[in-house]
């Protein structure tokens, strides 16, 4: 283990740089650049607010629903965006790979990095929101910076999970997007924890998502401290997660050059 | 210190298949793969430092393997490698870009995986788009490049990002005959000292810039040493033996049909 982080520290340049360069590529050859950043999910809240508090009303904690949706939704579009995009990290710098040999769980830190930039601009788009309904966080709102690092601990273990296996088996790159969508509407993203049936609640618990997006509403708009048994559970599990898809990486990562 | 820059100990290397996708294709097909055969067999050599040394050998005979086990993206099955030293050098032509970047934004790229700083780059930037002529197309996409700029590109930032070995795969092979004398000259010049690994089908080129060659056939080293004898020898029995073998199958492949006609 401290070896491995002082390996990063080692790369931290390369990080760095190749991190800025993505993030400046990423929007070049399209009109509106940037700004996707924050259209999409602008009008995915607005879509979603409409349907959800409009034409099917859904119970949203006595909160109006865009900035309960939002809170949540935002943390999910990170995480998708992250999870969804491993499965390429090896396959699609395949040049790089079978040319220089370099530290490569840094292709997943850039990743990381990268959409983790994105994530922080669409964060503005929260604040107006929140703005907007008057809403003003207060001091249990640092409980955030714990939830945001469990989400980040297991996002990175997934990464590096995914990316891996991809390189050898090309499926993970398939099955993932489905199995995302589907987590998509297995976590309290749209609808409340506490809105489901009681006795349904436990196997939702069992999802780690419930207890990070469960603890940013309870630290932003109520100003409470997050389910502490819930958080709890999510931060082991995704700690176990890191632990596999660490060892999982290192140990693929030797032959990477000879599948990709 | 060692006076050695690569050490090769036993190496071997076998390609693997792909186990679950040769038992899936096992189960529902009912194929059965072919284990991999050995790319690589029995390899032990020593280069020393400020060698330079040609691998010669036919298509398939190993000379991208080795190459590749020696900068270390892959992993030899078996034997030991120990390099000492700063590996740079171009191997698998244009491989190494990324196609919707810029030339400048990749020369980034390579520099900063090649192990240096941004301002390091900064600072042989100019140099490196200078020798590499591109200067009207360096802000350009990758996807746009010929691949005679690509190699020019390539060579340029293995040129000049300082390393203590420089692996050279067919680099010279693509471009015109103008660059490649100017490349032919910069290797003598700015790799003076440096250990160098060069492949190339150019006996001409060979000679130029290596003193030592190793032959490879069929994935072992079947003579290491002076470069004249290694040419002779690669050029007078093995290419002269393939020749043979293609005779003699296309003479069997002739008798066949006359025996059936």
């Amino acid at each position: 283990m401290e070896n491995s982080i002082s390996k990063i520290w080692e790369n931290k340049d390369f990080i760095k740089t190749l991190s800025k360069r993505e993030i400046i590529s990423r929007y070049k050859q399209s009109l509106l650049g940037k700004c996707w950043i924050m259209l999409e999910p602008m009008g995915l809240m607005i879509v979603l607010t409409i349907v959800f508090s409009v034409f099917v009303k859904l119970p949203s904690e006595g909160l109006p629903y865009a900035p309960f949706l939002f809170v949540a939704l935002l943390p999910w579009m990170y995480f998708n965006k992250a999870v969804n995009g491993a499965s390429r990290i090896i396959v699609g710098n395949s040049g790089l790979i079978r040319q220089r040999n370099f530290y490569r769980p840094a292709l997943v830190f850039i990743k990381l990095l990268s959409e983790t930039v994105n994530f922080g601009i669409t964060l503005i788009g929260l604040m107006l929101v929140l703005l907007y309904y008057n809403i003003l966080p207060g001091i249990n709102a640092l409980y955030t910076v714990p939830v945001l690092f469990i989400q980040m601990i297991l996002m990175l273990g997934l990464m590096m999970l995914l990316s891996s296996v991809n390189a050898y088996i090309r499926d993970v790159g398939l099955v993932t997007p489905i199995i995302l969508r589907l987590g998509r509407y297995l976590s309290p993203i749209m609808y409340s924890f506490y809105a489901i049936p009681e006795q349904y609640q436990p196997i939702m618990a069992l999802n780690p998502l419930t207890g990070i997006f469960d603890g940013y509403r309870q630290a932003i708009l109520h100003n409470q401290p997050p389910n502490m048994s819930l958080l709890l559970y999510s931060g082991v599990f995704s700690i176990v997660i890191l632990i596999i898809g660490w060892i999982t990486f290192n140990k693929l990562e030797k032959d990477f050059s000879d599948v990709v | 210190m060692e006076d050695y820059a690569i050490k090769l100990t036993k190496v071997g290397k076998i390609y693997k298949t792909n186990r679950l996708l040769s038992t899936r294709d096992k189960l529902i097909f009912g194929k059965t793969k072919l284990n991999g055969k050995w790319s690589l067999k029995d390899i032990s050599l020593t280069i020393n430092k400020g060698e330079s040394v040609a691998i010669l050998g036919d298509n398939g005979s190993g000379k991208s393997t080795l190459l590749k086990i020696i900068l270390g993206v892959t992993s030899p099955t078996e034997g030991e490698v120990i390099v000492n030293g700063k590996i740079g050098g171009l191997i698998e032509l244009g491989a190494g870009f990324q196609k919707e970047l810029s030339g400048r934004e990749n020369i980034y790229m390579n520099g900063v995986v090649l192990g240096l700083k941004e301002k390091e780059i900064d600072e042989i930037l100019d140099e490196i788009i200078e020798f590499s002529e591109l200067e009207d197309h360096i802000d350009k996409p990758i996807k746009t490049y010929s691949s005679g700029m690509k190699v020019r590109l390539g060579f340029s930032i293995a040129l000049h990002v300082n390393s203590d070995i420089v692996l050279l795969d067919e680099v010279l092979a693509v471009g015109d005959k103008r660059f490649r004398k100017k490349a032919l000259r910069a290797i003598r010049s700015f790799l003076k000292g440096k250990t160098i690994v060069f492949v190339s089908h150019s006996a001409h080129q060979v000679k130029a810039v290596c003193e030592k060659a190793i032959v490879l056939d069929k994935g072992e080293v079947v003579y290491f040493g002076d470069v004249d004898s290694a040419l002779d020898l690669y050029e007078n029995e093995i290419v002269e033996r393939k020749d043979k073998e293609i005779e003699q199958k296309s003479e069997k492949n002739s008798q066949e049909n006359s025996i059936t006609t």
